[in-house]
């Protein structure tokens, strides 16, 4: 659907599917539900004077989308209190074991071991690489949380600010794009928590990761595939030698723990001595020198955006998938 | 608008055993109603007396204006009255009664006696003394039966009226879009915290250990030091809570918002150093809570019978209903009983002023409880005037007229009793809630240390009613008081018998005050019983008050002491004080004749200024036959009947030849029977039942799921749902669109009725609260073929999800959900399934039902694929809809006959003849043992890919056509 207003009259444009064009023809078309959502307005181009938000100029009529992809990625959230003042928000974690690290800014994949020997000489790889297919080592993991003021990482604050609230994101979607993805890896089902002893150490078991389940529900953009996955708590709370700043990157409560790898397309796993996919070609670059170390690569930079099916918070994390081609 | 409700004795409706009013009038016959047009209705038409006169004036003679009861009064002449004896009390009475002779004139004879024949016999003129006796008592005389017009015996009248406010279920069927309008009483269930171990202590232990929210209020609000020790010991949990320091019911400020819901936010001053504050109303009463079921040591004793004054209402009613209504839902779960407003007058302010009000609560229990006053029962007529549906839906005065037998009880006797032996008369467990004052005490003090202080008030009460209110000469009286508003016959000077009998359409609710309520509670399962008796005396009034002055709202009992998923019957009764009055005929005597009919002239007689002719008659007693004067006491000053009577002591020249029984008649007015009405007032205190509602306590269904189905991309034939909560799980949702969930079997089916009937909801109405406790469960049921109703789904649970992230529940946590969950199932191929999803709530409170997803896997080749479909509930049952009852497709196939089927055999041709002849002898697969033709065949497609059917008939038709174009 999409609003149309024209001249001070609003026309509401609605594509109905063929079950909902049957329910109108027999008059019985009832919504019963809706979303909204503001993606097409591009913010950036109006001002914020007086505390109200005005476009430069009106925003596009917009047809009603038809396509049953064209789900709202940046829909407006309905929540069941009227005193949720803090929302959880979702960042990647890089303190605990095995978390992987931004090099400049992206998160690299490496598709084969060829590729993770080659640029295991760049940098250390136990911080920044991630490695297709591999449930044992780093993992990219996603942190929830909140980080207000001097609310404190206290249990009880966690209970109040987030599990009280229904903002506790106990499953995610995980969105891939299925071109450059086959499979996502998460946790199991004997995976529980994350917590910290009273010397500060971490104790969690959410690896090794296992293959998450892809599901036909629609991604919130065309070429991408929906996996859902389990988180682990967040059980780490505050004690009066700040360990938990070691292990968290949030200061105040916390909700969750989310750890992906990803399974890349076969395909694009090739050595060197073989042929480069041409999803290398298509969608990314080939034969970059990008560490200038005189080996080249191919790579693809893609996104994986996680959804907390609670909070509704979304985080994206830039990835590059990288193949070393040669020298 | 309310419902109108007249109570009439029954002795004034036609047919009764007063026979006099029936002669005389007033009295009210049952008739259809005008408003009526099923013919069903009834109504009351008052017949009024006629007109009769003090002194005999022909004039004036009986010409009844209305349809009168002939047979009781076609002999009836006209009536008198003599001078009244007034008595303020005596040895039988403490209240003033009034003895009135009444003489009643039969119609002169238009057939002078001697000269009776067969057909004046028959007809209604008074031909003998005989024929007078049986028709004023009542036999048969010459073969014509006489129903009479005198009986002997006491009646009373206690006529009142009331105006009922509506049930508020009722007003909601019957107006469903004015109903806001009715004055209403509400009867409800409330659920608003879910404590789980609160309420387990509820389940387990009796409700007399169970809290009684106003004996927290009592202490948190006034004073725990100033109420009985007991209750004391038990509210401030054996002095774990001082109350009078820190009240539970106020709001504290914490740190993280509120576990339900938060009352404010209050920024830092300082971020850097402090945090927002968060308000939350219930976290003090939360841990009370808590903390009650954890100390209290249940005793196992019965609930006592609570008694709430006039003081204790004024205490405790106001802030109760704060807490549980205006300021937000301080008490976890209870029933709600409004109380209907009646308005007070002078008795209440009486009872309040004379403090007497203890007293007739506990004489009430005494009464109707425990039975320790004796009681009686009145028959009265109910006559009822309320707004109906007519057969055609239009809204129309509904008027019904039925028996109704109330108990009552003589207040006569209480006060009597209680002057006399002030020491209460039951034992059964009670108390006052509120202050231990000695007034308090003294009324439930079963030991008489304290009976002084019950004579003084009752003594104070009684003396009140002596000068003031049933007093000839009231001694300071309020300003709508005097002797007439209790006694109106108390004029004499200008009663009449047909007044007195025209009291009967007096305003009816003038007398009649509703002094206290009880409501009666019972266990539904148990059948313990309870009972909770409220002075009728609301929130900030003193003795007085108006219907229209009272909050309906505040006027309720908030019963806290129940248990969840109870049901209990609440049974309210009203107390009305009626002060009414009861009469009797008596001292009857009826004439005779002496002498001959007019053989004396007016001019023989000492007696002046009169003409005709005098008969000599003689009174005597019925039951003896004996001499007996008349009560008109014709003989003394002011001889009222004079010249119609003359007492023959006046006439005669010495003593001894007559007596004072002995009176000459006028005329031909020799028929009378005389007789004194005696009228004393009365007080009596009538039980009546205005409402019983069951009632109970059930958390509100939780919000429908919200279902996306899917598929797993695998080859696992897996199929899933991503369920989430559709709506908020907050308590108050006005905007819920959805219905109470369909039941599907009959536990829920009863659940369902309980629900709708402690929510007032009709079957059509959504639901608007919300699930108190969490959601924690999902149902997932599946059926293999198309439901036809959702009863279908009964017993066909396939799977369970909890929600649950934790549940210790304490005063700072309560569960903690995930509102989203993932079921997944593998299913088979070209196979039709049908799943249907629902919340249950902690309280195992179902949710509405989602729609039916029908699922179906189809393996295309080895691509699989789901197939799903949402059917509505209102679309099961419905049948099959054939969107599309043909189609077009390609020839893919084309059956063709074997040879030898359509081999035609030359075999018996004779090739001699020409064709036509022959052609019977070609035969068509003739050597065949299984000749296809003219059967049928049925030939059935199975598709790989969907495993859908299509079936194919065809029958091979042999024709045969031998024309010869």
């Amino acid at each position: 659907m999409a609003f149309q207003n024209k001249a001070g009259s609003i026309i509401l444009d609605a594509t109905l599917t063929d079950v909902g064009r049957r329910h109108l023809s027999q008059g019985k078309l009832q919504i019963s539900k809706f979303s909204l959502g503001d993606d097409e307005i591009d913010y950036s181009l109006g001002t914020n004077a007086g505390g109200e938000y005005l476009l430069e100029n009106p925003p596009p009529t917009l047809e009603a989308p038809a396509n049953e992809t064209a789900a709202i990625i940046h829909g407006l959230i309905n929540y069941n209190r009227q005193d949720i003042l803090l929302l959880p928000e979702y960042k990647l974690n890089n303190k605990l074991k095995n978390a992987v690290n931004e090099y400049q800014k992206i998160i690299y994949l490496s598709v084969n071991d060829e590729t993770t020997k080659k640029i295991s000489t760049v940098f250390d790889i136990s911080k920044y690489l991630l490695e297709s297919d591999n449930s044992m080592k780093n993992c990219i993991i996603f942190e929830s949380g909140i980080s207000f003021q001097t609310t404190e990482g206290t249990e009880k604050n966690q209970k109040r600010f987030i599990h009280n609230l229904d903002l506790h994101d106990k499953y995610l979607f995980v969105y891939l794009d299925s071109r450059f993805f086959e499979s996502l890896l998460s946790t199991s089902l004997s995976a529980t928590a994350v917590r910290m002893d009273a010397a500060g150490n971490e104790k969690s078991n959410f690896q090794s990761l296992e293959q998450a389940k892809s599901v036909t529900l629609t991604a919130p953009a065309a070429n991408y595939d929906t996996y859902y996955c389990t988180s682990v708590m967040n059980n780490i709370y505050d004690d009066s030698d700040s360990h938990q700043t070691a292990l968290s990157v949030f200061d105040g409560p916390r909700g969750c723990f989310l750890p992906l790898n990803f399974i890349v397309n076969k395909k694009m796993k090739s050595k060197s001595n073989g042929t480069a996919d041409v999803r290398y070609s298509k969608f990314g670059e080939t034969s970059q020198d990008i560490f200038g170390d005189g080996n080249k690569y191919d790579y693809v930079d893609t996104n994986v955006m996680i959804e907390g099916t609670a909070s509704a918070r979304s985080q994206i994390a830039r990835i590059r998938i990288i193949r070393f081609s040669g020298t | 608008m309310t419902i109108n409700i007249e109570l009439y004795d029954s002795n004034l409706i036609t047919g009764s055993s007063d026979l006099l009013r029936q002669s005389l009038g007033g009295y009210y016959e049952v008739v259809n109603s005008t408003f009526d047009t099923t013919g069903l209705d009834r109504t009351l038409l008052y017949i009024e007396p006629v007109t009769d006169s003090m002194m005999p004036d022909l004039s004036l003679a009986i010409h009844p204006t209305y349809v009168l009861d002939t047979a009781h009064n076609a002999m009836l002449n006209f009536s008198a009255t003599g001078t009244a004896l007034a008595i303020t009390s005596s040895e039988t009475s403490i209240f003033p009664y009034y003895t009135i002779p009444v003489a009643i004139a039969g119609v002169g004879p238009s057939v002078v006696p001697d000269e009776v024949d067969e057909l004046s016999e028959l007809a209604d003129v008074l031909t003998s003394d005989e024929k007078w006796k049986k028709y004023i008592l009542g036999g048969t005389y010459n073969t014509v039966f006489y129903p009479g017009i005198y009986s002997q015996g006491v009646f009373n009248v206690n006529n009142f009226s009331f105006d009922l406010p509506y049930d508020l279920l009722s007003a909601k069927a019957v107006d469903p879009e004015n109903y806001p309008s009715y004055q209403t009483v509400e009867r409800k269930s409330v659920y608003s915290m879910h404590l789980p171990s609160y309420q387990k202590f509820n389940a387990e232990n009796k409700e007399g250990d169970l809290l009684n929210i106003y004996d927290l209020l009592y202490c948190s609000v006034l004073d725990q030091n100033s109420t009985f020790t007991a209750v004391k010991d038990q509210i401030t949990l054996g002095g774990i809570y001082n109350h009078d320091t820190t009240s539970v019911f106020d709001p504290e400020e914490l740190e993280v918002p509120a576990l339900i819901k938060t009352l404010s936010e209050i920024p830092p001053a300082d971020p850097a150093t402090a945090t927002w504050k968060y308000t939350d109303a219930y976290q003090a009463i939360r841990k009370y809570y808590y903390d009650y079921e954890e100390n209290t040591k249940p005793s196992g004793t019965q609930q006592q019978d609570l008694f709430f004054n006039a003081d204790a209402i004024q205490d405790v009613f106001h802030n109760a209903y704060i807490n549980a209504e205006s300021h937000g839902a301080y008490y976890p779960f209870y029933n709600k009983i409004g109380l209907p407003a009646f308005g007070s007058g002078p008795l209440n302010e009486l009872i309040v002023e004379t403090e007497f009000d203890n007293l007739l609560l506990n004489s009430i229990k005494d009464a109707f409880i425990t039975g320790d006053y004796e009681t009686s029962e009145n028959s009265f007529t109910y006559a009822a005037t309320d707004l109906d549906l007519d057969e055609n839906g239009e809204l129309y005065d509904r008027k019904t007229v039925t028996n109704k037998i109330l108990k009552y009880v003589d207040f006569k006797n209480v006060l009597a009793r209680v002057n006399n032996q002030p020491i209460p008369l039951s034992t059964s467990p009670s108390r006052f809630v509120g202050g231990n004052q000695y007034i308090n005490r003294a009324a439930t003090d079963y030991t008489g240390r304290l009976s002084q202080l019950n004579k003084q008030k009752s003594f104070a009460l009684l003396d009140r009613i002596q000068k003031v209110h049933l007093s000839i000469d009231p001694i300071a009286p309020p300003a709508d008081v005097s002797a007439e508003t209790y006694m109106p016959w108390s004029t004499v000077a200008d009663f009449s018998i047909s007044k007195f009998m025209d009291l009967a359409n007096s305003e009816l609710n003038q007398k009649a005050e509703c002094v206290a309520f009880r409501i009666n509670k019972r266990n539904a399962t148990t059948g313990e019983e309870f009972n909770f008796i409220i002075q009728n005396q609301p929130y900030n009034t003193y003795g007085r008050y108006l219907p229209e002055d009272i909050n309906p709202e505040e006027w309720c009992y908030y019963d806290t002491q129940v248990k969840y998923g109870e049901t209990y019957i609440y049974t309210t009764y009203a107390y009305f004080m009626v002060v009414g009055y009861q009469y009797e005929y008596a001292d009857m005597v009826l004439s005779r004749r002496i002498s001959e009919y007019g053989q004396y002239a007016a001019s023989d007689l000492t007696f002046s200024g009169t003409e005709g002719d005098y008969t000599c008659i003689e009174f005597y007693d019925p039951s003896t036959g004996l001499a007996t004067p008349s009560p008109m006491k014709t003989r003394s000053s002011p001889h009222f009947l004079e010249p119609l009577r003359i007492n023959l002591l006046d006439e005669v020249e010495s003593e001894g030849y007559a007596t004072s029984a002995q009176e000459l008649a006028k005329d031909t007015n020799i028929n009378w029977a005389d007789f004194n009405l005696k009228i004393e007032p009365t007080i009596k205190i009538f039980e009546i039942p205005v409402d019983s509602s069951p009632l109970t306590v059930l958390d509100n269904p939780p919000p429908t799921p919200d279902v996306q189905p899917y598929q797993v991309k695998s080859q696992s034939q897996t199929v899933g749902f991503y369920v989430k909560l559709q709506n908020p799980p907050v308590k108050e949702d006005s905007n819920r669109n959805d219905m109470y969930p369909t039941p599907t079997n009959e536990l829920e089916r009863i659940n369902y009725a309980r629900y709708l009937a402690s929510q007032n909801m009709l079957s059509t109405d959504k639901l608007t609260l919300g699930t108190v406790s969490r959601p924690s469960v999902l149902e997932v049921y599946r059926l293999s073929h198309k439901p036809m109703s959702m009863s279908d789904f009964d017993s066909n649970l396939v799977g369970t999800k909890s929600l649950i992230i934790s549940e210790n529940n304490d005063e700072d946590n309560r569960t903690y959900i995930s509102p989203t969950c993932f079921y997944e199932e593998r299913i088979t191929s070209g196979h039709k399934f049908y799943y249907a999803f629902r919340f249950l709530n902690e309280n195992n409170m179902p949710s509405p039902w989602t729609p039916v997803v029908e699922v179906e896997l189809i393996d295309d080749g080895g691509y699989k694929y789901t197939n799903f479909n949402t059917i509505i509930e209102s679309e099961l049952g419905i049948g099959s809809q054939y969107e599309d009852p043909s189609t077009q497709f390609k020839k893919i196939f084309m059956l063709k006959p074997a040879l030898p089927q359509i081999f035609l055999s030359s075999e018996n041709l004779n090739y001699d003849e020409t064709s036509v002849e022959q052609f019977d002898n070609v035969q068509l697969a003739g050597d065949l043992s299984d000749s296809l033709w003219n059967k049928k065949y049925k030939i059935r497609l199975t598709s790989k890919k969907t495993g859908k059917k299509i079936d194919l008939n065809v029958s091979y038709k042999l024709t045969e056509d031998n024309s010869t174009d």
